[in-house]
């Protein structure tokens, strides 16, 4: 199965110049708790509910001035649509990340698939091996279902 | 396999006149994204997560200085630590959350057990859990 047919395909995605909280309103409309950081098409970033909370309402920190680039992760990590959903699952978990933002041939972004995604398969042991994955150190990106 | 055993005990909790500002500050400093809130004897009020803030207060434009009471999830999803884990677990389903508190007799708090506590112990148990949990989100 490839991720293709089980991503989530309509996304928002912030901009780097995005206040914090226009980001925390996209997030609010789409229900999800991290959203792709795009620039000219391209993915730069992630930025979760929790950058959103962390650095946006600490003492000190103001949502409306802080922009998405100043609290997003960087480093983006990816997979393609035409992956194996069972390889994808076995990344995350070694990447210790709940979701991944999904691009295609042409390194567009096309969706974002996520451990609740893989663990609709008729298979769920891969969902369930890559929470395992996930959970067994604090992980690194806030990417959090919880 | 009891409550009692996988669940984790040392919680922090804040109590309801602590501000948003405050919750988000223990959230950076201590790398949790949840905390129960709680009165002086340790009996929940509600529950607050960092994607709470960034919806309630970021999103909504409000005030960080404001008091958790505003902004908490009053509905608390427990079960006692002598109940079984099939029984917290199906709970945690049937409410579609993600943490499930542990309160004894006298409402005191005595642990927290996650989804992610769960997948450590059996992973295809955790993914049918994983699955009612992520049924709740929007799918656009």
């Amino acid at each position: 199965m490839q991720v293709s047919e089980i991503m989530t395909r309509t996304i928002r995605v912030a901009s780097p110049e995005d206040t914090l909280q226009h980001a925390a309103r996209l997030m609010a409309e789409t229900d999800a708790g991290v959203l792709p950081v795009g620039e000219n098409d391209l993915l730069i970033g992630m930025v979760t509910d929790r950058d959103i909370a962390i650095r946006g309402d600490a003492r000190g920190c103001d949502p409306t001035r802080t922009v998405v680039r100043d609290v997003m992760t960087p480093e983006v990590r990816y997979c393609f649509d035409e992956d194996d959903v069972e390889a994808v699952a076995k990344n995350m978990a070694q990447l210790q990340v709940r979701r991944l933002p999904v691009l295609n041939r042409d390194k567009r972004l096309v969706g974002i698939v996520s451990l609740g995604d893989i663990s609709h398969r008729p298979d769920a042991e891969a969902a369930g091996e890559a929470l395992r994955g996930v959970s067994s150190q604090s992980a690194r990106h806030s990417q959090s279902i919880e | 396999m009891l409550c009692h055993d996988l669940m984790k005990t040392a919680v922090r909790c804040v109590p309801p006149e602590a501000t948003v500002e405050d919750a988000a500050a223990i959230m950076r400093d201590e790398g949790i994204g949840f905390l129960p809130v709680c009165d002086a004897r340790r009996h929940v009020l509600g529950t607050i997560t960092d994607r709470d803030i960034a919806i309630r207060v970021v999103a909504a434009g409000e005030s960080p200085a404001q008091a958790l009471r505003k902004f908490m999830t009053r509905e608390v999803v427990a079960c006692r630590p002598g109940d079984d884990l099939d029984y917290a677990q199906e709970l945690m389903s049937q409410e579609r959350v993600s943490r499930i508190m542990c309160i004894d007799e006298s409402g005191e708090l005595q642990g927290v057990i996650s989804l992610s506590d769960l997948a450590n112990i059996e992973g295809k148990r955790a993914s049918a859990t994983l699955r009612d949990v992520s049924d709740r989100e929007v799918r656009p």
